[in-house]
């Protein structure tokens, strides 16, 4: 080899330390970034030249920088958030669905309606005494309000839900047209080996885009990916499809992805946030049509009875509650008549229309009610049905706690595993730097000696 | 596997966050004394909980009914004992007064105390307990006998509610006890017209009459004392109900003291073990030494 390729393969080695060099500090400051993925600089070897009979090397080229992942650890990752997500949002939901039914009962609905018959126990010590009325009344109001109160709570909850699924959607939206937009420009800029940088932003996006509504990916060959949501492609190269919020016949909230000829639904294929939110509108959709059949039928059965007993004065008793015509909305709407709330004397105790002060007829019929078996479908009394439902709302939220205890641990495992493989160890950059450094300072004493060299021809010849 | 400076601190923070956590729920049950603070909490439990608090509740009402129940049923005991003793001692004069060896004077002064006695007897089934008359059945408001002794109060007896399916009677038809087979008013009045007249025939006739109308009143007593044994039953069942309901309760939500604090020492220490070791994690890395 001549001085003159000695020199150049000086020259090549600086480029070559030049370049782990400056992807040690890329690295090294992008260790803390959120879903960067470590590089390695890679070099080839030039090809050998024969001179004298002697095959020489000529160095090498600094020829790529990669990215080190696990394309198989990505995808678990962004499947295990989108999980994680949904569990999440699905519990922190619930967990304040479950504010409204008390475990302690000192102010839940099972306790007003405890309060309603131990009042009317009460009062059969002396079914005409005033005060003994009045706390049967007041009972009765507390039960109401009691019972309004928490149907507020709930369908105050389904709404915030609904406002959280439209502000979700757009998000989400956001990010499918993001992935579009960087799949199109790493198409352009080459296959895997294109651009780090965007291939890490495309990858941060799709497991955020996980979280939000657990969408699954494949990655391709040439470094585009293909997103799903329960297996409906929704991003494929720069297409994307956007998704909205609809509503179905029976009024709940849909899912639907946009597509040239109309829309489908995946509502019940979403996952991540959005997914979370659906099951927890779902759930306390399904508590409401609880307590609204359940405070209509209670308000319906008393003032049946009611209505066959006679009040103080001996005339026919009236509707002991106010309620809806029919089962929706009964709960929130639930109160004591006005009449009744007004003159405690028209609680109809008697069972005759003579009304004598000890006559409670009526008042033991009404007692009956708390063991009555056939009003719900369930063959549970109604003390029975609201511990049910608050029993379920509590194996809900349970069950939704556990299993976020159960995909945060997975996601964090696979965190971690991901980090042993993308991550940057900053001691590890440290050793490539003191490398790259000698390497560097290597090259240029080839340099500097090959020049030192070339001027002790010069000064010869000259 | 590699092991990052990123992901080590990662792991810092989630040890942190996971000890944390499980101290505020041990601090939630220090504080409130409860294991179970919400349904999630124990969800298996909470329709044991909700039947043992009702059933709690329910007892409360048990022992305030059965104690008033039993306060009146006393009130109607001692009342027909009054009537009781009256009637015995009509009969003692009405066995002094049979026979031909009383005189008519006698006789006379013997109406007198009769008609005192039955006063008595009247006043007995017109007593009432803080303002309810115990022998006007259903109508309670008003005294049930008139000054003739005619029945004036209902037939029909009410019942309080002293257990999950136990009423005792607490107003009784004076009708059955006082005029059930004799009427004992009328009965009186006979033996006093008889003891005026100086019949002899008639006050005999009244004395058989009078161990009718005390058996009348015994009955009745009987009844009253059987309804008094229910009301003291259900009474010291509540009692004994509501101390077992506050036993079980106990067991199932409240914290114990000690092992709940014992739980929040581990923890805390846990906690300040977790926040040394993350303080120490910046210890100088090979770029420090460079």
């Amino acid at each position: 080899m001549s001085l003159l390729g000695t020199l150049q393969s000086g020259q090549r080695g600086l480029a070559v330390a030049s370049s782990g060099i400056d992807v040690t500090a890329a690295n090294v400051t992008g260790a803390s970034q959120p879903g960067f993925s470590r590089r390695r600089s890679v070099s080839s070897q030039l090809a050998p030249v024969q001179q004298h009979g002697l095959w020489l090397g000529q160095g090498a080229n600094p020829s790529a920088v990669l990215r080190s992942t696990d394309r198989l650890l990505g995808v678990r990752l962004i499947d295990a958030t989108g999980a994680k997500a949904s569990a999440d949002t699905l519990a922190q939901n619930l967990r304040v669905v479950e504010t409204y039914f008390d475990a302690t009962n000192t102010t839940g609905l099972a306790e007003s309606l405890d309060k309603v018959f131990d009042a009317l126990g009460a009062a059969t010590a002396d079914p005409s005494d005033a005060s003994l009325r009045r706390g049967a009344v007041h009972a009765c109001e507390v039960f109401a309000t009691t019972t309004s109160r928490i149907a507020s709570g709930l369908a105050d909850t389904r709404e915030s839900l609904d406002q959280q699924l439209a502000t979700s959607l757009d998000e989400v939206n956001t990010s499918l047209a993001e992935i579009a937009s960087l799949n199109e420009r790493i198409g352009k800029s080459g296959a895997e080996a294109g651009p780090a940088d965007l291939l890490d932003r495309r990858d941060q996006v799709i497991l955020d885009l996980a979280g939000k509504v657990g969408a699954t990916a494949e990655l391709k060959a040439d470094g585009q990916a293909v997103v799903y949501i329960g297996g409906h492609e929704i991003v494929a190269g720069g297409d994307w499809r956007a998704l909205s919020v609809g509503t179905d016949a029976a009024g709940d909230t849909t899912l639907n992805v946009a597509m040239d000829n109309g829309s489908f639904n995946v509502t019940d294929v979403a996952g991540g946030k959005v997914g979370g939110l659906v099951q927890a509108r779902a759930a306390t959709s399904d508590w409401i049509d609880t307590l609204d059949q359940f405070a209509f039928t209670m308000a319906n059965t008393f003032n049946t009875q009611h209505t066959a007993g006679f009040d103080k004065s001996g005339n026919p008793g009236g509707d002991l509650f106010s309620v809806t015509a029919s089962a929706t909305g009964a709960a929130t709407g639930l109160s004591v008549t006005g009449a009744i709330r007004d003159d405690p004397t028209l609680l109809a105790f008697a069972g005759a229309a003579t009304a004598l002060p000890g006559d409670g007829d009526n008042l033991q019929s009404l007692l009956d009610i708390e063991d009555d078996t056939t009003l719900f479908a369930a063959g549970t009394n109604p003390r029975a049905t609201i511990s049910d439902l608050t029993a379920d709302v509590g194996s809900q939220v349970a069950s939704a706690a556990g299993d976020v205890e159960a995909q945060t641990a997975l996601v964090d495992d696979l965190t971690v595993l991901r980090d042993s493989v993308s991550g940057v160890d900053t001691d590890e950059e440290a050793t490539h730097l003191l490398e790259y450094q000698s390497a560097y300072r290597a090259a240029a004493k080839v340099i500097s000696a090959a020049d030192e060299l070339l001027r002790t021809l010069l000064q010869i010849a000259g | 596997m590699r092991v990052t400076q990123s992901g080590m601190w990662e792991m810092i923070r989630r040890n942190l966050s996971q000890t944390a956590e499980r101290t505020r729920v041990i601090e939630e049950q220090a504080v409130g004394g409860m294991l179970v603070n919400r349904p999630s909490d124990a969800p298996e439990l909470l329709v044991e909980i909700d039947r043992l608090h009702a059933s709690g509740m329910d007892q409360d009402v048990f022992t305030k009914n059965s104690a008033q129940s039993l306060a009146q049923l006393d009130q109607m005991d001692a009342e027909l004992g009054r009537a009781h003793d009256a009637l015995s001692r009509v009969r003692e004069l009405a066995v002094q007064m049979a026979g031909d060896l009383p005189t008519a004077e006698q006789r006379g002064y013997a109406a007198e105390e009769v008609a005192a006695l039955k006063a008595s007897v009247l006043s007995a089934a017109n007593s009432d307990f803080a303002g309810r008359y115990l022998f006007g059945g259903a109508a309670w408001d008003t005294p049930p006998f008139d000054t003739t002794g005619t029945y004036v109060g209902s037939t029909d007896e009410p019942s309080t509610r002293v257990g999950e399916s136990t009423w005792v009677t607490t107003a009784r038809d004076g009708s059955q006890i006082f005029q059930g087979g004799v009427d004992i008013f009328a009965g009186l009045d006979a033996f006093i017209t008889a003891l005026n007249a100086d019949d002899s025939a008639g006050i005999s006739t009244s004395l058989g009459d009078l161990d009718t109308m005390m058996q009348q009143v015994m009955d009745a007593r009987a009844r009253v004392g059987t309804d008094t044994n229910v009301a003291d039953d259900a009474n010291e069942l509540a009692s004994s109900l509501s101390m077992q309901i506050e036993s079980r309760m106990g067991e199932l939500v409240s914290a114990d003291p000690a092992e709940t604090y014992t739980r929040l020492s581990e923890l805390r220490a846990s906690y300040q073990t977790a926040l040394q070791v993350a303080a120490s994690a910046k210890s100088q890395g090979l770029f420090d030494l460079m």
